[in-house]
This record gives C-alpha cells, sequence and structure tokens, in this order.
C-alpha cells in the first residue's frame, strides 16, 4: 500500500550573502535528508525548536519550494517531477493552514471570496453555483453561518479568522492538510474550539493532516505519530504518546522535560551550556545533537548516527535512553 | 514595594465610559512573582499598562498604585519617565513592534544604559554584551538589525533591555510565549535567578497555566476585568475554587493528550458585561444569585457554602463591597475565590 504522503531524503539549502564580490555564495543547509511517511487519514506532529526546520519542511510538502534532493510523493507522485498542469491538479489533495489568522486573509477579500479561492485556482471550471455551493458548505463544517461569506476578515475574531482558514484548505476536499502552528496564536478557549474542530473534521472528511508546532501538548493533542526535528534531522519517531511518555532521544527527553507544568516545581534548564539550537555551531561530524547532549559518548563526536529502516519507533541515537 | 489598591480603570467607549478593570488589588515584595492568567479580554494587560501608566487616552482611574510608597496614578509623566525603563522593566508580546526596526540590537540594549544610568559608551556597550549573553544571545553579532534575527532571538532582545538597568521590577506580558520550550525554561531561569540575586519582582501575564505554576509563588486569575481567584499557586492550583479557573485549566491542551474542553460562549465585552459575576453565563455552576451580585473575593475554604447549599454568600453581599486592600503582613498568600459555589476543596 502506498502511504498518502511520503517524503524521502529531503535536502533543502539556502544561499547565504557571498562574502565578497567573487567569493561562491555559501549554502546553509536547512534540511539534511528528512524521511517522513503520512497514512492515508493518519496525522504526524512535526516538533522541535525553531532553527529545526519545521517550516522548511512544510514548505517543501506543499511543493511551495524545490528541495535541492529528496522526493515528497503524494500517493506515490513525486511533486518535483510533475508538469505544470498536473500540479495543480495535485495541490487540491494538498492545502495549508497558516500560523497568522491575521497575515494569511486578505483584508480587502470577502470570506466567500477567500474561502473560494482554491477552487478558482485549481478548479476554474467549476460555476458559480456550485462554488457558492461549496463555500456555505465548508463554513457550515467549520462552524459558520454562511451569511459570514459576505463579510470580510476584519469582521472576525482569531479563531473565527483560524476557522475560515481551515474552511479554505478544506473546500477542494484534500487529503492532506499542512498546519503550521495553526493554533500558537490564538487564545486557550478558542484554542481548545479549533483543536477539537480539528479532530471532528479529521473523522469527517477522512482527512489526514502534517501538523507542524513547537507546542508539545497541542501536538499531542492532534497526532497519532510524531517527528522531533532537530537541526533538519528527524531524530526519533513513533507514536505520539509513546514518544513523549518515554522518550528514546536525549533531545526529545530534554524538550519534554523543558515544558513547565502545572503542579510541578521548576528544573533547572536543559540545554545546559545554554546553546539554543539556532545559536549553537552545527559540528561537522558525530551526532548534531552531541555539543548540547548530557550523555554524549565520543563515539557520538564522530560517527552520525541514523534512524534506521521504517519502524514502529525508532532513534537516530548510538545510546538511546 | 509595588501595592495595587482597589485599581479601576474605565475607558471612553461609543455609548459613554467602560468600566474596563474593577477593583484589582495586589501587594508584591522584594524577590517576588506574581503570575496573571486569564483570556484575552481579562483585563490582564490593562493591568500592566495601567501600572506603567501607560494607559490609553481618555482613561480615568480611581484606587492607588503604590512603587516604593509613591503613587504612580497621581505621578507627573517626567516622573514616571524616570522609573519606566529603570525601576520598572516592561516586556511586551510583540517583540517586532517593541524594537526599533531601524536601530541594530546592540544600540538598542546600549540605549537605556546611556539615557538612564548615563554610562559611557564603552562602558555601556561592556555592558550590553554581558546582558545580550545572559539571555542567550553570546554569538549574536551586537550590529544585527532586528529583521535579521529570529522571533525568539528578538524577544530575548526585548527582555536583555527590559533588564538592562537593573530594574526592581519586571512586568512580563507573555515574555516566553514566542519562544520554544527549551529557550522558555532557558529565560524563566533568568528571571528565578535575578529574582534571587538582585530581588527583582515579576508581574508575569500569560495564558499559560504551567508557566505560572513553574515560575510565580503566587497567582491571580482575572476575568472581564476583575481578580475572581487568587493565592499561593501550589494552593490555587490543587485546590481550584472558581469555575473560571478550572474552565481555563480544562481547556488548556494537556500531556495526557485527550480533547481539550472549550469554554462555552465568549469574553463578554467591556460594554456588555452581564450584572453579578462576569462568568456566570458560561458558568456551569451558575445560580440565581450569581445573576444578581457580583461576588467579592471572600477567603477559602467556605465553611458552610458548599454546592446546593445556598447563597449566604450572596445575600450577605448584595451591595458588593470594595474587597479591603491587602495588608502586607497578612493574607497575602491566603486563598481567594469571588464566587458564590466555590468547588470545594478535594
Amino acid at each position: 500500500m502506498t502511504a498518502l504522503l511520503e517524503v524521502a531524503g529531503l535536502v533543502r539549502e539556502y544561499a547565504l550573502p557571498r562574502r565578497h564580490p567573487f567569493a561562491r555564495a555559501p549554502h546553509l543547509r536547512v534540511l539534511h535528508g528528512v524521511d517522513l511517511t503520512v497514512p492515508e487519514r493518519g496525522s504526524l506532529g512535526i516538533v522541535g525548536e525553531s532553527g529545526s526546520g519545521k517550516s522548511t519542511l512544510a514548505r517543501a510538502v506543499l511543493a511551495l519550494e524545490r528541495p535541492q534532493a529528496g522526493r515528497v510523493a503524494l500517493r506515490g507522485r513525486d511533486l518535483f517531477a510533475l508538469r505544470a498542469a498536473e500540479l495543480r491538479a495535485a495541490r487540491r489533495d494538498i492545502q495549508p493552514v497558516f500560523q497568522d489568522p491575521y497575515g494569511s486573509l486578505d483584508p480587502r477579500h470577502s470570506i466567500g471570496r477567500i474561502v473560494a479561492e482554491p477552487i478558482a485556482a485549481l478548479e476554474p471550471r467549476t460555476g458559480g453555483g456550485e462554488r457558492r455551493e461549496r463555500v456555505a458548505a465548508m463554513l457550515h463544517a467549520v462552524g459558520l453561518s454562511p451569511a459570514a461569506a459576505d463579510k470580510f476578515p476584519h469582521e472576525f475574531s482569531g479563531g473565527q479568522r483560524q476557522r475560515i482558514a481551515i474552511a479554505r484548505a478544506l473546500v477542494t476536499r484534500p487529503a492532506l492538510i499542512v498546519a503550521d502552528e495553526p493554533v500558537s496564536a490564538l487564545d486557550v478557549s478558542v484554542q481548545a474550539q479549533v483543536l477539537g474542530l480539528m479532530l471532528d473534521l479529521q473523522a469527517e472528511f477522512g482527512l489526514a493532516w502534517l501538523f507542524i508546532s513547537h507546542d508539545l501538548a497541542v501536538v499531542r493533542v492532534i497526532t497519532a505519530r510524531v517527528a522531533v526535528l532537530y537541526r533538519g534531522r528527524v531524530v526519533e519517531e513513533g507514536p505520539t504518546g509513546a514518544v513523549f511518555d518515554a522518550p528514546r532521544h536525549p533531545y526529545t527527553a530534554a524538550l519534554i522535560a523543558a515544558v513547565p507544568r502545572v503542579g510541578q516545581q521548576r528544573r533547572s534548564a536543559v540545554s545546559a551550556n545554554g546553546a539554543s539550537a539556532n545559536d549553537a555551531p552545527v559540528p561537522a561530524e558525530g551526532c548534531a545533537y552531541a555539543p548540547r547532549c548530557a550523555f554524549a559518548a565520543p563515539r557520538c563526536r564522530t560517527e552520525r548516527p541514523t534512524l534506521g529502516p521504517a519502524a514502529e519507533r525508532r532513534t537516530a541515537c548510538h545510546l538511546p535512553l | 514595594m509595588l501595592a495595587v489598591e482597589n485599581l479601576s480603570v474605565s475607558l471612553p467607549m461609543e455609548g459613554g465610559r467602560v468600566p474596563v478593570l474593577a477593583d484589582v488589588s495586589f501587594a508584591l515584595a522584594r524577590g517576588e512573582s506574581v503570575g496573571l492568567v486569564g483570556e484575552s479580554g481579562s483585563g490582564k494587560s490593562m493591568t500592566a499598562l495601567a501600572i506603567m501608566g501607560l494607559l490609553p487616552p481618555g482613561a480615568a482611574t480611581s484606587g492607588r498604585v503604590l512603587f516604593d510608597g509613591r503613587d504612580l496614578l497621581a505621578a507627573a509623566e517626567p516622573e514616571l519617565c524616570a522609573i519606566r525603563g529603570r525601576r520598572i522593566g516592561m516586556v511586551f508580546q510583540e517583540p517586532m513592534t517593541a524594537l526599533n526596526p531601524l536601530m541594530s540590537i546592540g544600540a538598542q540594549v546600549t540605549e537605556p544604559l546611556r539615557l538612564h544610568l548615563r554610562l559611557g559608551r564603552a562602558e555601556a556597550e561592556a555592558r550590553a554584551r554581558r546582558l545580550l549573553a545572559r539571555v542567550g544571545l553570546a554569538q549574536i553579532d551586537p550590529h544585527r538589525h532586528p529583521h535579521q534575527l529570529s522571533g525568539g532571538q528578538r524577544q530575548r532582545v526585548v527582555i536583555a533591555i527590559a533588564l538592562a538597568c537593573g530594574p526592581e521590577l519586571l512586568i512580563a506580558d507573555e515574555p516566553t510565549t514566542a519562544l520554544d520550550v527549551t529557550m522558555q525554561a532557558q529565560v524563566l531561569d533568568l528571571l528565578g535567578e535575578l529574582a534571587a540575586e538582585q530581588g527583582l519582582a515579576l508581574l508575569l501575564i500569560t495564558h499559560d497555566l504551567g508557566v505560572v505554576s513553574a515560575t510565580a509563588a503566587r497567582v491571580m486569575v482575572m476575568y472581564a476585568g476583575r481578580v475572581v481567584e487568587a493565592g499561593g499557586t501550589g494552593a490555587v492550583f490543587a485546590a481550584m475554587a472558581h469555575p473560571y479557573t478550572r474552565a481555563l485549566f480544562a481547556a488548556s491542551p494537556h500531556e495526557a493528550g485527550g480533547r481539550p474542553a472549550p469554554i462555552p460562549g465568549q469574553v463578554p465585552d467591556p460594554q456588555h458585561r452581564p450584572p453579578g459575576c462576569a462568568f456566570a453565563p458560561r458558568c456551569p455552576r451558575a445560580q440565581r444569585d450569581c445573576v444578581a451580585t457580583v461576588p467579592v473575593l471572600s477567603p477559602l475554604p467556605f465553611k458552610g457554602r458548599g454546592l446546593g447549599e445556598g447563597s449566604a454568600c450572596g445575600a450577605s453581599a448584595a451591595s458588593p463591597a470594595p474587597s479591603p486592600p491587602p495588608s502586607p503582613a497578612s493574607g497575602r498568600g491566603s486563598h481567594v475565590a469571588a464566587c458564590f459555589h466555590p468547588h470545594p476543596a478535594p
């Protein structure tokens, strides 16, 4: 059986400014060969610190940016091997929801036009009547009244805007929604509503979610499986509950220990040497996490651990916990 | 050091003056930390702005905000200017709007040192470098501009600026919301160290109950401009008495997974706050007395006023008296809630 989404060996580099006019532009490698699978109707969470490559991964999966190597296959078809028309057709199956419910909706367009945008762009032959019907159905599905179609974004709260963004993502009846921090900007109670809606929609529409967030509790609510990303590599992958309850990679353990919890005293910071993911230099060889790792052995500084073949749980660590 | 006494604020809106904060009282000693939690619109940020004297034009205040014995509400702007940024540091939620996009981050951290402390350039720059190192930005070139940093790095610059002059009080509005969990832990540790070393007092505004629990000795839960529950953080979270506190807790995603429970309805606009307890329309425990009178903060446990035992409290509080100002000596850590039908202690 082919998976809905299969990401294999994904490498993404960005060119940095040249140091002097005739030098070759240095490159920053953000993703170092990422492998991921999302089954039909499944849900995969991507967690990691800022700078881990989460959002770069989202853009590559959405085929917004071409990776330097690797493939992103939707139901077995490599998105980057498709011709423009085929890619447009494939985009109906894979839709985004972004973090900022203010920046992601055009303030001058009516909600009806915003939600219909993917239809206009990807299914241009759809008639006006059908388009309006589908917009109304999606607004209903996300808990908004059909009258919302005639209003404008400024008339809605943050939570309602995120519902509108979800309705827009759903309108082409995609198989996969790539959501990058979709509830991070929302107030707790509104966040709870939107999370509930996302779970309901998954069941109702047979959706799969690729759910990117730095909030581990939110990922636990939404996803069945989770991949932990560190400096552009998946370091641990497995069922969300099992990974969070008994992490095997020291980085996953550090992330989980850093979450402040009600009824617990503060532990001292996990990154003992004080460097966050963005600031610490990446070693040229060995495990990227070794400089921050409390358990690093000599082998960790010379030999890069690999994730290994697909399995229920896997960890890229020489000395898993 | 900071004593807020019966602080009320009203703003001019369409249709007249609208109260946005009502009767907020608390005290904060050196080295102490208080967490302020609640949804948007609960009055958390308004409380911070009132303390800083940064309320929008036309705001009317009553009560007192005593900082080191001076009433900041009555203080003139030059006096406030000497206090803000120097003795009281502020961290706001939006690092992109708090920073000047045209100034390098080094210059922005140096500015308060030169302005308030009148340090020389070299001394100010050395101190700025130490501050940036303290917030984990040692490897960042101070000549960079805000747009060249990530959101988390920008937020840490804002924190470095707020701490630059060695303030006695730090008012931090969602200081770690934009940060990764590991960076958040580091910033919270830093604030804890400063409290222990320099007696920094912290007013921490957040929606994250976990952050409050891990950082603040005391917590105040606000709803619709009023404090509805307050007390020692451990005591409050061990026996959440106000239904709103419980609802907030249930709405937060838990590490155990499971679907978080949204609070039905919405925070009422300041113009349309219901009479009586403002939470009553959303409250599963609301009874008739709740919509009639505003409950005042009362010490817990409420003896003989359990569920179904009526509204002795409601009758006695028919005209809501302002809650007594907190005396610094007594009752600082006592657990209080403004509810006629609080949850009994487990």
